[in-house]
């Protein structure tokens, strides 16, 4: 056996051994840990068979918190009491022995391969040599779609050297919690989502220690004592957003239809982004910290989706992003891909000596009396770090398609025939791309659909409402996401349903005869239909 | 296929003619200015929110 790798069987009583010898943490801590919990629980799903143990790792994030805070420690100075080097864990779902592995690693193996490896590859998990927050990057897949009901859309590939050995952790986002000195909560939350930002958008990726750094620059905000972090405020997060050149855009997470809008049209994108809320126990016996409610901030990264839309408003506007039944968050107090569930539950709290109703979502956070689910979170605000050039809003392209909607439903609604009327509408960001692939596709199924579409210049990020009829597709409008509101940034419709197509081309035609509907928001698109004849 | 497409260019441009549907439109337009009124509200933030904690 070498000393620097170890293979071991894979047991939930394994991990938490090594959990508590590697971080110098107690054993019963590790057992009461709730991400130790949440890793129990989601080893289950993903049926890991081997633990091959990395014993000497070096890793990015931990040195650099390491240098800024740790090394100068007095129990370190004296005594070396904290390490700077950490191991890491891998995970497989096939069985092997060390001499099998060693073998592999020698290229003598003749019963193992580097494909049967790659194949088997759950990810890794990172352990800090701290006691108690131990839990490092950790890059492990996601569970299952669940017959396509979950999306996991904010996500890339991790490449993993292991001892020469190439394996890569596919479609994650890495997860880590807060040590509660370089970085808290929202540290962690904003470090998982820059992981995914920085590959996308070409930014560097700051380590924990290095983004509580950059929030706390804020100028208003500048007083002694940055480390230890006890945490961040939205504006601190929001600073250290554009610090990176990145254009952060709030939601009022508040609102649930708009909420549920934007999560949905940024994460099909693949940007992830950064939910705070107010935690609020609702034991009978409330534990202290959650009484009164709690600040607290996770990283989104996937949605479940629902059969039915909830309609919205005076229309009665079918958004498919109100489907949203669940949401997977990086929560750094529970573990990588947690649920939050919309289970219409309202919760009270205290605002401006006010008691005031809130919706919220039931948590897998444990209460005072406790059972799982009694801490409930209540949404705040959805902090999206975006590209800059995307320039038009979410809340304007859902305020032009429930006119256009409204407009459409009063016409086809009244005709002779009868046509399909009440559209569920799916709305969200798309790369040019993602556009044109996707609609190269419907070419085979839409012989009338013009090829030259895809040559038809267009900006890098595109705004797409597509109008379905149960699942048939009636038309979809494209809007440029880089102009600006009061601009020229509708694109073009395509047409799936050639009856409704060239019914709302003449219906435009009528439209357009009156000068006073210039005014209107749609009529940049009804003007583009009466173009079509 | 091109008596098709005509018939539906003239029907909506019949259709969208009539008093009954352009009253329907006025309606239609009404209600959607309530929700693109209500879609505003929801787009502001009340500044002291942003000074909250987010800290466990």
């Amino acid at each position: 056996m070498n000393s620097l790798i170890e293979v071991k069987a894979y047991s939930i009583d394994e991990l938490k051994r090594i959990f508590a010898l590697y971080s110098h943490t107690n054993l019963a801590i590790v057992d009461n840990k709730r991400q130790v919990e949440y890793f129990d629980s989601y080893f289950g799903e993903l049926n890991p068979k081997t633990i091959v143990v990395e014993n000497f790792y070096i890793d990015r994030d931990f040195l650099n918190d390491f240098s800024k805070y740790y090394v100068r420690c007095f129990q370190q100075v004296i005594d070396n009491k904290y390490k700077s080097r950490c191991i890491r864990l891998h995970f497989f779902s096939i069985r092997f022995t060390d001499d099998e592995f060693i073998s592999l690693i020698n290229n003598n193996s003749d019963s193992l391969t580097i494909d049967e490896l790659n194949e088997a590859y759950k990810g890794f998990i990172v352990v800090k040599p701290i006691p108690c927050k131990f839990v490092g990057r950790s890059c492990l897949v996601t569970y299952g779609t669940d017959g396509g009901r979950r999306h996991y859309s904010s996500m890339r590939d991790y490449n993993v050297g292991l001892y020469g050995i190439p394996l890569t952790v596919k479609n994650t986002m890495a997860f880590q919690e807060q040590d509660s000195v370089v970085a808290a909560c929202a540290t962690s939350a904003l470090w998982s989502v820059f992981q995914i930002t920085g590959k996308e958008l070409q930014h560097c990726i700051p380590t924990p220690v290095e983004i509580t750094e950059l929030a706390t620059q804020l100028p208003e905000e500048m007083v002694p004592g940055t480390l230890p972090n006890t945490g961040l405020m939205p504006r601190q997060m929001i600073y250290a957003i554009r610090q990176l050149d990145l254009d952060p855009r709030v939601i009022d997470a508040r609102s649930f239809f708009l909420f549920k809008s934007a999560l949905y049209a940024y994460l099909k994108l693949g940007f992830p982004m950064i939910l705070t809320m107010i935690l609020r126990d609702t034991s009978p016996i409330p534990l202290d910290d959650f009484a009164e409610g709690a600040g607290h901030a996770v990283a989104v990264s996937g949605y479940s989706l629902g059969s039915d839309c909830e309609p919205y408003g005076e229309t009665g506007f079918k958004l498919r992003a109100t489907r949203i039944n669940e949401i997977y968050v990086h929560d750094d107090q529970v573990g990588p891909f947690a649920w939050m569930k919309f289970d219409n539950i309202p919760v009270t709290i205290e605002e401006n000596n006010e008691d005031t109703n809130y919706d919220s979502l039931l948590t897998s956070w444990i209460g005072g009396d406790g059972n799982e689910g009694s801490i409930r979170a209540i949404p705040d605000m959805l902090i999206i770090p975006r590209y800059p050039k995307i320039r038009i809003n979410i809340d304007h392209i859902l305020n032009v398609v429930i006119a256009f909607n409204r407009q459409i439903r009063a016409y086809i609604s009244n005709v002779e025939i009868a046509l399909p009327y009440d559209f569920e509408w799916d709305i969200f960001l798309s790369k040019l791309n993602s556009f044109r692939h996707d609609l190269s596709k419907e070419l085979v199924n839409y012989s009338h659909i013009d090829p030259d579409v895809l040559l038809q210049p267009m900006p890098r990020f595109l705004w797409r409402a597509v109008a379905y009829d149960n699942s048939n597709k009636i038309m979809e409008l494209v809007f440029d996401a880089t102009d600006f509101e009061k601009g020229e940034f509708f694109l073009r419709g395509i047409s799936y349903n050639q009856d409704i197509f060239n019914f709302i081309i003449g219906a435009s035609l009528e439209y357009i005869s009156d000068y006073e509907n210039q005014r209107e928001i749609i009529w940049p698109i009804l003007k583009w239909f009466s173009e079509q004849e | 296929m091109k008596n098709r497409l005509e018939e539906m260019r003239n029907l909506g441009r019949k259709t969208a003619s009539s008093p009954r549907v352009q009253a329907e439109v006025k309606k239609g337009q009404i209600e959607a200015q309530k929700d693109i009124n209500r879609i505003k509200s929801l787009s502001n933030i009340e500044p002291e929110r942003f000074n909250k904690p987010v800290s466990i």
